[in-house]
């Protein structure tokens, strides 16, 4: 267990994690075909969500609604009682995307000066990287970089801020097995002063992350609460199974 | 945002700028001092003062004045080649400084690296803009010093000299605000977009010309349109910029034609990106 640097990232009176409600939201591109309808769920703070479904179901379609990029076609969304893009024109929002995409020609420390002075005040790019675990030269191009060194750079860019949202897709990808459980670990204690939402197809992970299951589909939406025993894989593998064969 | 950050993305932006263009800048200058070097050693207008003599002169050349000739065509020519090429390198750099750069971020979905935080891409985009023509500065500065020398080379004294320099100057800043603009209408390879609107820009400007033939096809009305919509004239930026010679006052008309293109671009880029910001971005 990694501890040493959330002691220090979060001052004891730094802004804790925020409330997300959804309700009756219906989210697409299209007003007559929308891609996620009837979505209600209100995740609590400090809660890790996880968003659970198959290939175009609409999970970074959530995700885009949630940051304010693409409008709800009906219903209401609430980031701390704040509209997606309100809010985070404020106070900015933490994203690791599924495609890590940095921009091109630059530096490891380069990617982080920019997305720091896309952030604003208040950011720290020494404790996002001590958060992201990027733990290793930043001087290089990041041409250069592995897939996970990318992914863990991409999260520290999101993390610039320490963000109160923070939401992953498929942020394991591309991690070797240390890697995921020490990104494990910092979820479970950046939860501490973030609200979660992960996006992923690895159900063995979200079952030791998550506090409760977003299934989504093309034909409904399910929140699913935590047995007594908590998740496990195989639970999440029938629960998912169960509810693609229903929905396909 | 502080200023410690401030400074942090502009130093980025310049240490990238000159990272990715130095071999160019150094090229660009090579040929720059090719010019000047050639201004100031030889008299490079012998050739086109001797051809005018011959046609105002009643007699046949004799051999002796061919062959003189001839040599001076040869340096007339390399001088005219270099400072066609150094004119095209100012402006190739000046369109290669951004680079398609809005555009690469945007196809890549890296600029979702920015979008996710409060400082909107006008903000961000204009920023980084500015350090990168802080970075097309020096190095247009530099090339605009040769383009002075030479023209001291040709005797055009230190009016003449301050007069290239600026018009070299002009030019290198002005493409690099297209280079910028366009790519932030979504286009990667801006330089290419550029040169093709620069060229175009030339061939129609002639055109409409007053007196020409396509200029009295479309009326007084389009030829008044032209110099807003196209890229500036070489001779509007010649015009714009000799007020700095003693006997020649200064061209309003060009120098607000001018002063029009180095705001239009920006604004075109800060519209498309409120677009970006307002529109889905492609994730």
């Amino acid at each position: 267990m990694i501890n040493s640097p959330f002691e220090s990232a979060f001052a004891p009176n730094a802004p804790g994690a925020i409330p997300v409600t959804l309700r009756d939201l219906d989210i697409g591109y299209r007003k007559n075909s929308p891609v996620l309808a009837g979505l209600s769920v209100a995740v609590v703070p400090g809660e890790v969500l996880a968003v659970v479904g198959p290939n175009g179901s609409g999970k970074t379609t959530l995700f885009r609604t949630l940051l304010g990029l693409l409008p709800p076609l009906s219903g209401e969304v609430g980031l701390a009682e704040l509209s997606p893009a309100d809010y985070r024109r404020r106070h900015g929002v933490g994203y690791l995307a599924e495609d890590t995409a940095l921009p091109e020609g630059y530096r490891g420390e380069e990617v982080l000066a920019l997305a720091a002075a896309a952030a604003g005040d208040g950011v720290d790019v020494g404790k996002a990287c001590e958060l992201a675990a990027v733990d290793y030269r930043t001087d290089i191009p990041v041409k250069e970089l592995s897939k996970g060194m990318k992914r863990r750079l991409a999260l520290a860019a999101a993390l610039v801020r320490l963000p109160r949202l923070l939401l992953l897709d498929e942020p394991e990808a591309g991690l070797d097995p240390g890697q995921r459980i020490r990104l494990r670990d910092r979820i479970a204690l950046l939860r501490d002063r973030m609200t979660i939402l992960v996006a992923s197809h690895d159900l063995g992970e979200l079952a030791l992350m998550s506090d409760r299951v977003l299934l989504i589909g093309k034909t409904g939406l399910q929140v699913v609460e935590q047995p007594p025993e908590g998740f496990t894989r195989d639970y999440l593998e029938e629960l998912f199974l169960g509810w693609e064969g229903a929905t396909s | 945002m502080g200023r410690r950050d401030f400074v942090s993305l502009f130093a980025v932006t310049v240490r990238f700028t000159l990272r990715r263009r130095w071999k160019l800048a150094l090229a660009v200058f090579i040929l720059g001092a090719g010019v000047a070097a050639l201004s100031l050693t030889t008299d490079v207008n012998v050739f086109a003062t001797e051809i005018e003599r011959m046609a105002e002169a009643e007699q046949e050349p004799s051999t002796e004045e061919i062959e003189a000739i001839a040599g001076n065509a040869f340096l007339f020519f390399i001088n005219e080649l270099l400072r066609f090429l150094f004119l095209s390198g100012v402006i190739i750099f000046g369109l290669a400084v951004p680079g398609g750069l809005v555009a690469r971020e945007r196809r890549s979905g890296a600029i979702m690296l920015w979008a996710q935080h409060p400082s909107s891409l006008v903000r961000f985009y204009g920023r980084r803009f500015l350090a990168m023509q802080s970075a097309n500065f020096p190095v247009q500065l530099a090339f605009a010093l040769l383009a002075g020398i030479s023209a001291l080379g040709l005797g055009e004294g230190a009016g003449g000299a301050t007069s290239a320099g600026a018009e070299v100057m002009i030019l290198g800043l002005l493409t690099c605000s297209l280079s910028f603009g366009i790519s932030a209408a979504g286009i990667r390879r801006s330089s290419f977009a550029g040169i093709g609107y620069i060229l175009l820009s030339q061939i129609l400007l002639l055109l409409f010309a007053d007196g020409s033939p396509l200029a009295r096809g479309f009326g007084e009305y389009a030829a008044n349109v032209a110099p807003f919509a196209l890229f500036p004239a070489i001779a509007t930026l010649t015009s714009a910029t000799e007020g700095f010679q003693a006997a020649a006052g200064w061209d309003w008309g060009a120098a607000g034609i001018v002063l029009y293109h180095f705001a239009l671009w920006p604004v075109l880029a800060a519209l498309a990106l409120r677009r970006v910001e307002r529109r889905p971005i492609p994730l």
